[in-house]
């Protein structure tokens, strides 16, 4: 039955492929058509973070609009910088910098990008290995699975809680500078001015050192963990507390 | 009490315990596991450390599989379970070293009974690269920087004792050069090519306290790397004529010597140092040679000048801010003042008389959090600004030393206004009679009490 069941593969693949049209393709018709054909991929990226963020993108955005070597084009890590903010924006240099970049950008030009995105067919994982992982074009982008391929269950787990747990301090560091702001806001000590100057600070400490830290711990940068996560958050959060007493000390003086 | 001091207490509290009861409930660490190093006494290790520090934590996995295996039978059954590791393997030397010799299996590094499995420590690759291991281990004589003492380095940092270990995690992530080799040849391939290339450095040789890729790709040297160095046979051994331009690995490793230390002269950029001692001259000699497999010695001797000179004018910018930033201190203006931030728990004196930590011969290198902003200026100056600018230096980038040393002058007239900031407040306080307490607003917070006594 097998037999039978991988010949019938082996003489439809090549009828397949050759029936494959060509393209060009804009996005519209391909999910005309991948709808039938692959309706749970289409329908994970309906869902899913990728929907749409610029109305003219789509499935060409990453594949390309030709049929052919369209699931190769999608799995190279370039494919992926250019929007997320190039080679220097920290989503990208906290994954060049880790481990599994390093050895990527080593030796990715020997990868077989023909070979699926799963059973450790990559030697590190590339952008696209995790986050579509096995293919799935899903809203959370990422499974703990993928680390399994090559590491034992044991080790990407315990990684994974160390992870959250050093989030979660980051978050406290974030969260003690947004109290002492609201704080100082309640009791009627900023004036609005310094609430907005305030404000960006704030807005500024979670956007950069939170968002790096939460970057540097996913892909495993320790410098995105560290130096531009959470000692950056600790200078974040004292030059805070020294705008805030150096408002109060002034407004003291002025009162008195 | 403001509602908001107790709201934020109660929620810390809340957080304290979920994350402490997550701490709990990740096995794999011995239960009374305790830490190491100078302070070993004042904190407890994080789950996740038995990875980073295995000789001393690691503990072997007892509830999954029994039985002793043969290298042929642990393959059979990690082909399905981790393919990864196992395809890493059969492309390494150890899966076929070649000469006749016998294949290096799992067992040989990990043990063959599966409830008592180890994860390799340095002295168990040393078993087999003996010669590699006694370089290695021999790099301590050369006090820091230094590879072999990372992980002494980290732990017995006053800031890696206090904060809470899950924060200081992505430390031991480098650290851990120390006490495993996977670091620079990763697992399960073991490559040399691998660790030749200049990229196996970075994860740790990257931000901003050590620039070393950016300052060695933007140079003449990294340049040249960047357009061929793919192409070159990676294969060959870090001796003269094998590559057209140097790699990290060539001459800090040169003729492959596992050891980095024994040509520190300026140890990082981190101290001051008198780079004429005799000790130094040794060094500055063995840094010529490196230079002199490509250059004229006398041309190599004249960059090392070079270098000396720009560190001679950073540490007279360094030393400028340290005086601005101690006669602030002598003045009692800093604010908050020592007493009225949180103190180390390791500081046993300063709880009597408290003290702040200012310029690098009092330990400057953990003032960055917990400090006011003039003292984090200063360590940015010192940390940041500076080690760029030595590492431009010492890689070949003028242009980037220009721009750290451009940093360095911003950063001094930043704490300078700072300084008259504080002098004048402090003032008019003074005539005023008045002075508002600091404390509550740096003594206490959700991040503050969950930090206290959790080391």
């Amino acid at each position: 039955m097998r037999v039978l069941l991988l010949l019938v593969l082996f003489i439809a693949y090549p009828i397949q492929a050759e029936t494959l049209p060509p393209g060009p393709f804009p996005t519209a018709e391909c999910l005309d058509c991948h709808q039938e054909k692959t309706p749970d991929i289409v329908e994970a990226w309906r869902t899913g973070p990728h929907r749409t963020p610029v109305a003219a993108t789509g499935c060409v955005t990453c594949h390309g609009d030709l049929h052919a070597g369209a699931a190769a084009r999608a799995r190279r890590p370039q494919t992926c910088i250019g929007c997320h903010g190039g080679p220097n924006a920290p989503a990208v240099r906290s994954y060049s910098t880790s481990k599994h970049g390093v050895i990527a950008t080593i030796e990715g030009d020997q990868y077989d990008l023909s070979k699926r995105l799963a059973d450790a067919n990559y030697r590190a994982p590339s952008c696209a290995y995790c986050h579509f992982y096995d293919g799935g074009h899903g809203a959370a982008m990422t499974t703990i699975d993928a680390c399994y391929d090559c590491h034992s269950p044991r080790y990407a787990n315990t990684l994974f809680e160390a992870g959250r747990r050093g989030i979660d301090v980051g978050l406290l560091k974030v969260q003690e500078a947004e109290e002492a702001v609201a704080d100082w806001r309640r009791q009627g000590k900023l004036t609005a001015q310094e609430g907005k100057e305030l404000d960006a600070l704030l807005r500024t400490m979670r956007d950069g050192p939170l968002t790096s830290l939460r970057l540097g711990t996913a892909h495993q940068s320790p410098d995105y963990q560290w130096w531009f996560g959470q000692a950056a958050l600790d200078g974040a959060l004292l030059r805070i507390k020294a705008r805030l007493s150096r408002i109060i000390r002034e407004k003291a003086l002025k009162e008195r | 009490m403001p509602r908001a001091l107790i709201l934020g207490a109660a929620l810390s509290a809340v957080l304290s315990v979920a994350l402490f009861s997550a701490w709990a409930a990740v096995a794999g660490m011995k239960k009374d596991a305790a830490g190491r190093g100078l302070y070993g006494g004042d904190w407890t290790p994080n789950p996740v450390h038995e990875y980073w520090d295995p000789g001393a934590y690691h503990q072997p996995e007892t509830e999954i599989v029994e039985g002793r295996f043969t290298g042929t039978e642990c393959v059979e059954c990690h082909q399905g379970v981790t393919p990864g590791i196992v395809q890493d393997w059969r492309t390494s030397r150890h899966a076929a070293p070649g000469d006749g010799k016998a294949s290096v299996t799992c067992a040989a590094c990990h043990g063959d009974d599966h409830q008592a499995l180890r994860l390799p420590t340095p002295s168990d690759c040393g078993n087999c690269h003996e010669r590699q291991h006694g370089q290695f281990l021999a790099e301590r004589r050369y006090g820091f920087p230094s590879h072999a003492l990372a992980m002494d380095r980290a732990v017995n940092a006053k800031h890696f004792v206090d904060k809470p270990k899950a924060e200081v995690t992505a430390c031991l992530q480098c650290h851990s050069v120390a006490t495993k080799c996977d670091s620079c040849h990763t697992r399960h391939r073991f490559s040399t090519a691998e660790a030749r290339r200049p990229e196996a450095c970075l994860t740790c040789h990257s931000g901003p306290p050590h620039p070393d890729d950016e300052t060695y790709f933007a140079s003449a040297h990294g340049q040249r790397y960047l357009a061929d160095g793919s192409a070159w046979d990676w294969s060959k051994s870090l001796k003269k004529d094998n590559y057209p331009v140097p790699t990290c690995a060539y001459c800090h490793m040169r003729n492959g010597n596992h050891q980095v230390a024994d040509k520190a002269i300026w140890k990082f950029g981190l101290l001051e140092v008198n780079p004429h001692k005799s000790e130094n001259k040794v060094k500055r000699k063995r840094w010529i040679a490196v230079c002199a497999d490509c250059h004229k010695e006398d041309e190599a001797a004249a960059w090392l000048r070079e270098l000396d000179k720009e560190r001679q004018n950073a540490w007279s910018v360094l030393d400028e801010a340290e005086d601005i930033l101690r006669s602030v201190r002598a003045d009692g203006l800093l604010y908050p003042a020592p007493g009225e931030r949180p103190l180390y728990p390791v500081d046993t004196i300063e709880k009597i008389w408290p003290w702040a930590r200012i310029g690098l011969h009092e330990g400057q290198a953990s003032a960055f959090y917990n400090v006011s902003s003039i003292e984090r200026d200063f360590f940015e100056m010192w940390y940041f600004d500076n080690l760029g600018a030595y590492k431009a230096a010492a890689h070949g980038v003028p242009a980037k030393v220009l721009e750290g040393h451009n940093k360095m002058d911003l950063s001094l007239e930043i704490i300078r206004r700072e300084a008259a900031r504080l002098r004048s407040l402090g003032a008019a306080e003074k005539t005023k009679g008045l002075r508002i307490n600091p404390a509550p607003l740096w003594l206490r917070g959700p991040y503050t009490d969950f930090n206290h006594g959790r080391n």
